[in-house]
């Protein structure tokens, strides 16, 4: 069957199209061209004309004349578009016309920078002309940095490493930074929460070191759609955008296909898992030689998905080589391999996490089936754009889970398709992160009296820091005095930089087979964990925390583990806070500790707990900001202990589902946890705190949201067919203790916070 | 809440109230020895110190630098052979940590020989804002140099004043000196004699010379944010005492190294140094002084010294294929009881193999170093693969030459 047919066939049987709650077909679009602008040097067009292009898409001509009139773009097409040409074509032009002219590209992760120089090599090499474009991060030999130093016309790179790497050095790149033309910012999309929060800071340092050298580089800014392109690449880039979104490229007929798997017990409210229905979805178009992509949102999925399908297609197949798994953790040649496999179409399935959704060159696919919804609105739409051709029908196919969040999507499919997709959020001043760059910026220059870094409050910054001894002021400028090299203590993704490596000790000559960060190493590669990397199974015989290794060795067991995290958290400080008859609500500073004390083993297919574990290490500490509620003291005098607890645990578990509606983040970006009585507040509490150490934002948000937070909580619980409780709403069942009914209790709770005075 | 009671939330806590800042500028100079020296770009403190060449150190006087042939600068750096010491500066800086545009020279100590004694300059920043003042006058003096010698100075000195320069938006008149960085001449000679090749080890241990109130090296960044802070000078005393040991360390230090360049046999103690010699003559090519050194250190030890040296001039006659020079020292290693043979079995293997095609001989050869393999217990390594692969060529060779 080819991919018409597949999908005929969906339509029409039972078992399939009783599930799909919203069939989207977009039509076939044609191309739309304009002529290559006058000022692109011959040489250009020609190797343009080399590759069959003869006229540019419109979006592609707008970008390369505004570009020409000095102004700081924003693209936003969807994948695919040929969105590379928009700086690729200005950069090189200028560097054709001015041997001095400089431009530095900036990816999110170093596979990105690789592919990205791959490309440009080749359109340099059909120009025939003389530009030197170098990749320059942690993997580029130090033999090789002198020289890309001063002679590289483009610098591809990453933020880490222009935080790290290239600012705090400044002087050694003299020629970069007074020739600055052009800075390249590609899927600024990706720039949101922490990690946009600290690359806004980081492009301040590198304004103030431009400045410093002479130069006022412009910037190129490509995103997949959001909400707010402009929004989010001006506050990054502290520069007013000009936005290009007038898409010339073509595409195919499109399907996105909403799927809701069956419920399989209606008192439990549980329906069939999502893996499993994704799995024969992607079986049906992997047999039919269609080359398909199915992305899950955790890494251990991955590896599930790819060992049930290589076992089902095992018997049609004569090679299951062809279905991989793509995941972090992964080590760069094999990510390498598997995206040439990929493109050259010898990969027929690839199983990944959201790693692909990134604009890393993999050709395009003809199907994709997205097993969960990916979160938010943006991702959703980067995941399915992976499948499309530009003249052949294309389909994606969304497999809800039971998690609130899902079940609301999947059953308001006007929520996704009429809405535009989410606001790309950061927080450059979230003071952890500006203060740390400051500090930052200190050491690469002394600021001057007056000068402003982000924040009005800059001065009062730097005179804390001079009494703190990191700073001395000499009339009218302040000094660095420390003997700290401070970007070696800032990671830009997350409070932890290092990474855990993972030793497969089966052979005589043990081999990393890959990394798990900080963080997740608790959870993932405690001892006796079963790791599973590219759908084989290991055990973590010893994880040497201090040194950061774990090894592990083959195993063939028919289980997995899942770590349990105990958390616990203590109010620094509040923020903001007000009373109401009943309730208090809250935002302000938390320290979170975080530890794993046990694991369990869980049986593939059937999913039974088989057996348990302790887990021996130490906790994790986070300090963040919290958004708090707290119910009156006396709540479990009105119900029994027992109910209160419930009534706290149902409210907890649809918080964690109903907040990132508003948030416009992903679940995990949030936690919530309650306390029956909270050692700060002496009452029943409900914390939402940030997952990111000072926050950024999330809570200051629902603390103005609150009574609007409280209100979808209601509507998702009242709106859940099921009859006491059930993992769509507050919990699966057996979370719950005693008799009574979760679903009434949460209720009762809910509607104690809803007609309190406090909106 | 305000910004400042948060970043108390976050962040270090401040320190005890700060100190009333007494107006040191005027009199850090004097107390430290020194005098003001103002230029264009400002004002800062110059400490000169003057040494007659009669003056010993390290077991020679500081004179005897100038009575050494210019052309042996060549063993240091090919582009100083022509040049006299005096056109060189002796540099050392003390600085406020590791590198980035972030760290400063607060302390530049200089040296030159001039009318018949040794200049030895220190400028010292106040404070941050005598930088541009310390450079308007290292530029003043660079005019009449070619070049530098230093200590770790081309990797690390020069490179951040080169920063600093850059960084103050003015330009150093020394374009790209010539450099005399006795850090490398030093590692390649007493590298394994010694266990660390640090300055001051080279010090105690080469020059005999030990320092009395030397202040650890780390310790120096904190020394002088204390001084900016408390206006004490009694530890930049310390630093300053420990950049003119410093300097005047590398004249005698260039002196040891090139009296060992002019005539190793005498000068060294005829074992590692001599072997260490042996590589700076073949870092600038001299075959015949390596050839010499080797041999030399070949007759006066058969245990890990000569050996090591018969493996590296076996090596060298190999490049150059002079195959029966490279078997006497193969078989040179082989005599030895202590030994490691396997390499130059390894190599004499190769050699009758394929050049002499004595493949009997090649086989027994290999079968022996198969032998001590197996014995010391290896199993799977790349060494073995590569013996057996060998081993059955070889057999296969010998059956078809019995075969033809």
């Amino acid at each position: 069957m080819n991919l018409e047919q597949i999908l005929e066939y969906f339509k029409n049987e039972d078992r399939i199209k009783n599930n799909i709650t919203y069939w989207h077909q977009a039509p076939a679009k044609d191309a739309f061209f304009e002529e290559i602008p006058d000022f692109i040097d011959e040489r250009l067009k020609a190797a343009l004309l080399k590759r069959g292009i003869k006229e540019l898409y419109t979006h592609q001509a707008e970008a390369l004349r505004r570009v020409n009139e000095n102004k700081d773009i924003v693209v936003v097409t969807p994948t695919a578009s040929g969105k590379t040409m928009c700086y690729n074509l200005p950069v090189l032009n200028s560097i054709i016309r001015n041997n001095e002219s400089r431009s530095l590209f900036l990816f999110p992760t170093k596979a990105l920078s690789q592919d990205q120089t791959t490309e440009l090599h080749e359109l340099i090499t059909d120009a025939g002309v003389d530009v030197k474009t170098y990749t320059y991060d942690g993997d580029t030999p130090q033999a090789a940095r002198k020289a890309i130093r001063q002679a590289g016309h483009i610098v591809v790179t990453n933020p880490d490493m222009l935080h790290s790497g290239i600012l705090p050095h400044h002087t050694k790149w003299t020629k970069l930074f007074e020739n600055l033309e052009f800075i390249v910012l590609d899927e600024v999309h990706h720039y949101r929460g922490v990690f946009g929060s600290h690359l806004a800071n980081v492009l301040r340092r590198l304004k103030r070191i431009c400045e410093f050298y002479g130069s006022k580089p412009k910037f190129i800014c490509c995103s997949a759609t959001i909400a707010n392109p402009e929004e989010l690449a001006s506050r990054l880039t502290g520069r007013q955008m000009t936005l290009i979104d007038n898409n010339g490229a073509p595409t195919g007929e499109k399907h996105f296909i909403f799927y809701n798997p069956p419920v399989i017990n209606k008192e439990l409210g549980i329906r069939r898992s999502s893996t499993l229905e994704a799995q024969r979805f992607a079986e049906s178009f992997i047999k039919n030689d269609i080359q398909t992509i199915v992305f899950t949102r955790s890494r251990l999925r991955v590896e599930v998905l790819v060992t049930y399908l290589k076992e089902i297609l095992k018997k049609k197949m004569q090679n299951t080589d062809n279905i991989r798994g793509y995941r972090g953790g992964y080590l760069p040649t094999l990510r390498r391999q598997i995206e040439k496999g990929l493109r050259e179409g010898r990969i027929k399935g690839v199983v990944s996490t959201s790693a692909l959704e990134l604009g890393i060159d993999i050709g395009s696919l003809e199907a994709c089936v997205i097993c969960g919804y990916p979160g938010n609105i943006a991702s959703t739409w980067q995941q399915a754009g992976r499948s499309g051709r530009k003249n052949s029908t294309s389909a994606a196919v969304m497999v809800a889970s039971s998690s609130p969040l899902d079940q609301f999507i999947i059953n308001n499919p006007e929520y996704f398709f009429g809405r535009s997709p989410e606001n790309g959020l950061i927080n450059p001043d979230n003071l952890v992160i500006l203060y740390n760059h400051i500090k930052c910026a200190a050491f690469e220059l002394p600021f001057v009296d007056g000068e402003v870094f982000g924040v009005d409050t800059t001065r009062e910054i730097l005179e804390y820091m001079e009494e703190a001894r990191i700073l001395r002021r000499v009339g009218n400028r302040w000094h660095w005095m420390s003997d700290v090299f401070p970007a070696a203590d800032i990671s830009l993704r997350s409070a932890a930089n290092e990474n855990f490596i993972i030793i497969d000790i089966s052979e005589p000559h043990h081999r990393v087979i890959g990394e798990v960060d900080r963080f997740a190493a608790p959870m993932l590669i405690h001892e006796e964990a079963i790791y599973i990397h590219e759908g084989i199974q290991f055990q973590v015989e010893k994880l040497d925390f201090d040194e950061k290794k774990a090894y592990v060795r083959k195993v063939d067991v028919d289980y997995y583990t899942d770590a349990d995290l105990a958390v616990d958290l203590k109010v620094i400080d509040v923020f903001k806070e007000r009373n109401g008859e009943n309730i208090q609500k809250c935002s302000g500073e938390v320290m979170v500790t975080s530890k794993v004390n046990m694991f369990k083993k869980i049986k593939f297919h059937t999913h039974e707990n088989i057996g348990a574990g302790p887990v021996n290490l130490p906790e994790l500490e986070m300090h963040t900001t919290s958004y708090w509620v707290s119910l009156p003291s006396d709540m479990h005098i009105s119900m029994t202990r027992e109910a209160a607890q419930n009534g706290l645990l149902g409210l907890s578990n649809i918080l964690a589902n109903s907040a990132p509606i508003y948030l416009m983040c992903d679940p995990q970006d949030i936690n919530v946890i309650y306390q029956v009585r909270s050692t700060f507040t002496q009452r029943p509490t409900i914390y939402i705190y940030d997952s990111y150490p000072g926050g950024v934002g999330f809570s200051d948000k629902l603390y103005e949201l609150h009574s609007e937070l409280f209100k979808t909580a209601r509507e998702m619980i009242e709106k859940c067919g099921c009859e006491a409780g059930c993992p769509s709403c507050v919990g699966p069942l057996n979370e719950f203790s005693g008799d009574g009914n979760p679903k009434e209790i949460t209720l009762t709770v809910l509607d104690m916070i809803l007609q309190d005075s406090i909106k | 809440m305000d910004i400042i009671s948060k970043l108390q939330i976050y962040k270090e806590n401040r320190k005890t109230q700060k100190p009333d800042e007494p107006n040191l500028k005027r009199d850090v100079s004097q107390k430290l020895g020194g005098t003001l020296c103002s230029n264009i770009e400002g004002s800062c403190c110059v400490i000169e110190n003057v040494f007659p060449l009669s003056y010993l150190h390290g077991g020679y006087r500081l004179g005897d630098i100038l009575e050494v042939d210019n052309a042996l600068l060549n063993h240091l750096n090919p582009e100083a052979s022509n040049k006299g010491i005096e056109k060189f500066l002796f540099v050392d800086t003390e600085t406020t940590g590791l590198g980035g545009a972030g760290t400063v020279a607060f302390l530049i100590g200089v040296g030159f020989f001039n009318k018949g004694s040794f200049v030895l300059r220190q400028y010292f920043m106040r404070d941050y804002d005598d930088e541009p003042s310390v450079l308007e006058e290292l530029n003043t003096l660079f005019k009449n140099f070619c070049g530098l010698v230093s200590f770790n100075g081309k990797a690390f000195d020069w490179n951040l004043i080169e920063s600093r320069f850059i960084f103050n938006r003015m330009k150093p008149i020394m374009k790209s000196p010539i450099h005399l960085d006795l850090l490398y001449p030093s590692r390649r000679i007493w590298k394994l004699k010694l266990e660390s090749c640090r300055l001051t080890s080279l010090e105690e241990n080469i020059l005999g010379e030990y320092r009395v109130n030397d202040i650890p090296g780390e310790l120096i960044p904190s020394v002088y944010f204390k001084f900016l802070e408390s206006g004490d000078t009694t530890d930049i005393k310390r630093v300053i005492s420990h950049n003119r040991s410093d300097i005047i360390s590398m004249i005698s230090l260039l002196v040891r190294i090139l009296s060992i360049v002019d005539n190793p046999m005498e000068e060294t103690d005829g074992s590692y140094e001599l072997l260490g010699a042996a590589r700076i003559f073949e870092a600038c090519e001299e075959k015949e002084m390596v050839v010499r050194c080797y041999e030399e250190c070949m007759k006066n030890d058969k245990g890990f010294l000569g050996e090591t040296a018969a493996k590296k001039l076996g090596s060298m006659y190999k490049r150059n294929r002079d195959y029966n020079s490279a078997i006497q020292c193969w078989e040179f290693i082989l005599e030895n009881k202590s030994a490691y043979h396997i390499p130059p079995l390894i190599e004499l293997a190769k050699y009758y193999e394929h050049k002499a095609r004595d493949y009997g001989k090649a086989l027994d050869l290999t079968q022996k170093a198969l032998d001590i393999c197996l014995k010391r217990g290896y199993i799977n390594n790349a060494v073995i693969m590569e013996l057996r692969k060998r081993m059955s060529r070889l057999m296969g060779k010998i059956e078809r030459a019995k075969n033809a």
